[in-house]
């Protein structure tokens, strides 16, 4: 449980080997490497930057265009992948690169010709919308003249008294007329017929009541007939369209081929692309990252024995900066998920995640506090973790809460939560939530110090690394002697507790519980006002340093309150269990136990992913906000071996 | 004197209100999900459960409303008489999760619908997304708490 130690190191190598070094950097997987242009200046003029291969770009083109056939397959082959199975083994397609190539061109090809066939599609379907109206008109759309006249086709706004403009028409002196085709919820639709001399007149008068020219496509063909020629369109269209598909369907077993082309080129990708961080001359190349000490010396002389280069391997200095690597057992690692989304620690953060560990688990099980939903947890995780066949680092979410929900079975039982108020559990309980409120909210907040008093001794801790024993007495030791007072006197003053574990936590029993609440209180303050201005170089300002620092109390006195949300979290949900099982009982009779069932089972569902959820949320919260805030910096970078990373299949060796 | 009016005003007061702060944080949520829905279908779910989140303001009314009713005795058959304290005591029970289920279900909407827009961009932050809206949850869960502990503290 620990920080692993990092030690940087460097390669110098004959160009005629980088290929080869490159790639067993990457089978290895144990060095990030860092950009090396900050050593350049050092090296003097015959150096300069590496460059990544040009091939880089093409093989990015090549990875989406294979991406992209991918998806078209997953997408219309119908299979559906298991949410939980272990990545597939990665199979190298060498040799067959091109062929595999070939398949993915020949499905996006066809995706292309469907998304034509699709906009043709719609295309037509506008022309059917745009002929619509018109199917009552029954002559051909081409024969809109004969010698003497000519016909025009318009709409009317439905506001228009059509029959009125018919009748004024007919009373002008024009030699034309109007007649109704149909009619929709916007617009009358008509022609107009005229002599070919009073069309511009006729036109014109029309004009003055709204009339909108339409001209529809030229065809030897009723309306009537363009869309029944149209649904043919359509309906030859989808054919042609699932043809491809099943084209594209059938190709469904080359899959995992091209899968394993993907993770192929994201491999080779990565290796011409990570020059880019090298330095050269004519003949050599150099680069430095960082490695886990434990394998350094190893890795060195493999690869001076293996291949044309110098290795050198050194400590890192004092405070350089470098990425951090946390070890841990298999129970806590899940953990540094939790620490890492925060910000993953810097190089002057201790590796505190077990305490994290022990915490978190506390906390979610104490918000959730039932066992069946425990119970639920626990076994869901458990079946994902089976199924998925998670190696280290991996599910780490699933693996955490397998571990929250074995709490929150364990939290069931202590405050008999089964499903909200079934009585199965009821007799081994110590604590009941619901009428014991007060009692409960005393135990958060105890909690509540404990934690706070763990995370001002990780502070005395880093101070204690540092050398720092002032730091010590005034971040921790002041500290946790300062509250233990003031607590003391808020259970036994204020809220008049005179037993229970802080009223009791004096030795001194006959002296008086108060007189010695009030003396610790004092030296803790007197601590507190001595240590905390040690920044300040005037001793005047020392000394208001530290008395302004009195102030902080408050701050901690708002922390530890926010450990209330434990049993408000815990509270909540057992109350929504509770009224749920209510609600069923008052139909469980008869045939309506029918909808006691579905009530039982639709809210406690919900409620188990609120409560889960809220738990989950809220646990984090008190360790970012309450806990990290004493101690912790953060803003480290977590270590990213150069190594085998692959989309699709699990190429680790 | 029988004031079971004044409990069945409580019990409305939490339904409806904090109903009406879910219903419009919902949509508020779920308007923001429909647009990135449209953008990648494959989305639906993962805006689904970040609209869902506004909802359960309403859902604490509506346990708030039951608990009222039935230790009044207006539902089944428990309960003795609700005289005038009585009826006040229910009748301010039901305020706490009315009132904050209202503000706080409007505004969770808008939480929600940030991080809606937020999956949109990046679905890979899930896990992030869901809990800015959950925060704001917390008071809607207080409000829950303190309309219980009012009922259960009316003899």
């Amino acid at each position: 449980m620990s920080m692993v130690k990092m030690d940087k190191i460097s390669i110098l190598g004959h160009l005629s080997e980088k290929d080869n070094i490159v790639r067993a950097l990457m089978d290895k997987g144990v060095v990030q490497i860092e950009d090396a242009s900050f050593m350049k200046e050092e090296l003097g003029e015959a150096v300069e930057n590496d460059v990544a291969d040009s091939v880089v770009p093409e093989l990015d083109r090549k990875i989406d265009f294979l991406d992209q056939a991918i998806k078209t397959l997953k997408n219309n082959s119908g299979e559906k992948a298991p949410m939980f199975a272990p990545k597939r083994r990665y199979e190298s397609p060498r040799g067959r690169k091109l062929e595999i190539y070939n398949i993915a061109e020949q499905i996006n090809n066809k995706s292309k010709e469907i998304a034509s066939l699709s906009s043709e599609a719609n295309a037509v379907k506008n022309t059917i919308e745009q002929l619509k109206p018109w199917e009552k008109f029954d002559s051909p759309l081409n024969k809109m003249e004969t010698k003497g006249t000519k016909v025009m086709l318009g709409t009317f706004p439905l506001k228009q008294n059509f029959s009125e403009i018919k009748k004024q028409l007919e009373a002008e002196d024009i030699n034309a007329l109007i007649e109704e085709v149909d009619k929709d919820k916007q617009f009358t639709y008509a022609f107009l017929v005229a002599e070919k001399d009073d069309v511009e007149k006729a036109f014109d008068f029309l004009k003055g009541h709204s009339f909108t020219r339409i001209s529809l496509e030229e065809s030897d063909k009723t309306p009537k007939d363009c869309i029944e020629d149209c649904n043919q369109r359509i309906e030859n269209i989808e054919e042609e369209k699932k043809k491809i598909l099943d084209e594209i369907v059938s190709f469904k077993d080359r899959r995992e081929d091209m899968e394993n082309l993907v993770d192929s080129f994201m491999m080779e990708r990565d290796r011409r692309k990570i020059s880019e961080n090298f330095l050269k001359t004519k003949s050599v190349f150099y680069l430095t990252g960082w490695t886990p000490a434990a394998g350094a010396e190893a890795l060195k002389e493999e690869f001076t024995d293996k291949y044309q280069c110098f290795v050198e391997v050194e400590e890192p200095g004092a405070d350089e900066e470098h990425p951090v690597l946390m070890q841990n057992n298999k129970f806590v690692e899940p953990y540094e998920m939790i620490t890492n989304m925060y910000s993953p620690p810097s190089i002057k953060d201790p590796d505190f995640n077990w305490i994290l560990a022990i915490f978190f688990t506390l906390f979610y099980g104490m918000m959730m506090g039932d066992f069946g939903y425990g119970i639920i947890i626990t076994v869901g995780c458990a079946a994902a973790i089976i199924t998925s066949k998670f190696k280290r680092k991996e599910g780490n979410l699933f693996k955490l809460m397998l571990y929250c929900g074995i709490s929150t079975m364990i939290f069931g039982i202590l405050f008999g939560g089964f499903f909200g108020d079934l009585t199965l559990l009821k007799r081994f309980a110590v604590l009941d939530p619901i009428n014991e409120t007060m009692r409960f909210m005393g135990i958060s907040l105890t909690l509540g110090i404990v934690h706070v008093y763990i995370a001002l001794v990780i502070q005395g801790y880093k101070d204690l690394k540092n050398k720092d024993v002032l730091g010590f007495i005034g971040d921790t030791i002041a500290w946790i002697v300062f509250i233990w007072g003031v607590v003391v006197l808020i259970t036994t003053k204020i809220l008049h507790i005179q037993n229970g574990f802080w009223a009791e936590s004096f030795w001194g029993q006959q002296m008086g519980r108060f007189t010695l609440a009030i003396w610790i209180l004092i030296i803790g303050a007197i601590l507190v006002v001595a240590t905390n201005g040690r920044e300040k170089k005037n001793p005047f300002m020392k000394f208001f340093g530290g008395i302004s620092a009195l102030y902080g109390i408050t701050g901690y006195f708002g922390d530890v309150l926010s450990y209330s949300r434990i049993m408000a979290l815990c509270l909540s949900s057992g109350i929504v269990a509770v009224v749920m099982n209510q609600l069923a009982r008052m139909v469980w009779h008869g045939p309506l136990i029918i909808l006691g069932i579905v009530i039982i089972l639709f809210g406690h569902a919900l409620n188990l992913f609120i409560g889960a959820l809220g738990a989950y949320v809220h646990t984090c919260r008190l360790h970012y906000v309450e806990f990290f805030g004493k101690f912790y910096e953060g803003g480290g970078r977590l270590f990213t071996p150069f190594k085998r990373n692959t989309k699709y299949t699990d190429a680790e060796l | 004197m029988d004031a079971k009016w004044l409990a069945l005003i409580g019990a409305a007061l939490a339904a409806f209100l904090s109903g009406m702060g879910s219903a419009k944080g919902c949509s508020i949520a779920g308007q923001a999900a429909a647009g990135v829905t449209t953008e990648d279908p494959a989305k639906f779910g993962q805006t689904l459960v970040l609209q869902l989140l506004p909802g359960t303001q309403g859902f604490y009314g509506f346990i708030v409303a039951f608990l009222i009713l039935s230790n009044a005795g207006i539902l089944g058959t428990g309960g003795g008489d609700v005289d005038l304290v009585k009826g006040l005591a229910y009748l301010a029970a039901g305020l706490p999760i009315g009132v904050v289920g209202l503000a706080s279900g409007i505004q969770q909407g808008k939480a929600s619908a940030a991080s809606i827009s937020l999956i949109g961009k990046r679905p890979e932050e899930m896990g992030k997304a869901i809990i800015f809206p959950a925060i704001v949850e917390t008071y809607a869960i207080l409000g829950l708490l303190v309309s219980f502990l009012i009922v259960n503290g009316v003899k």
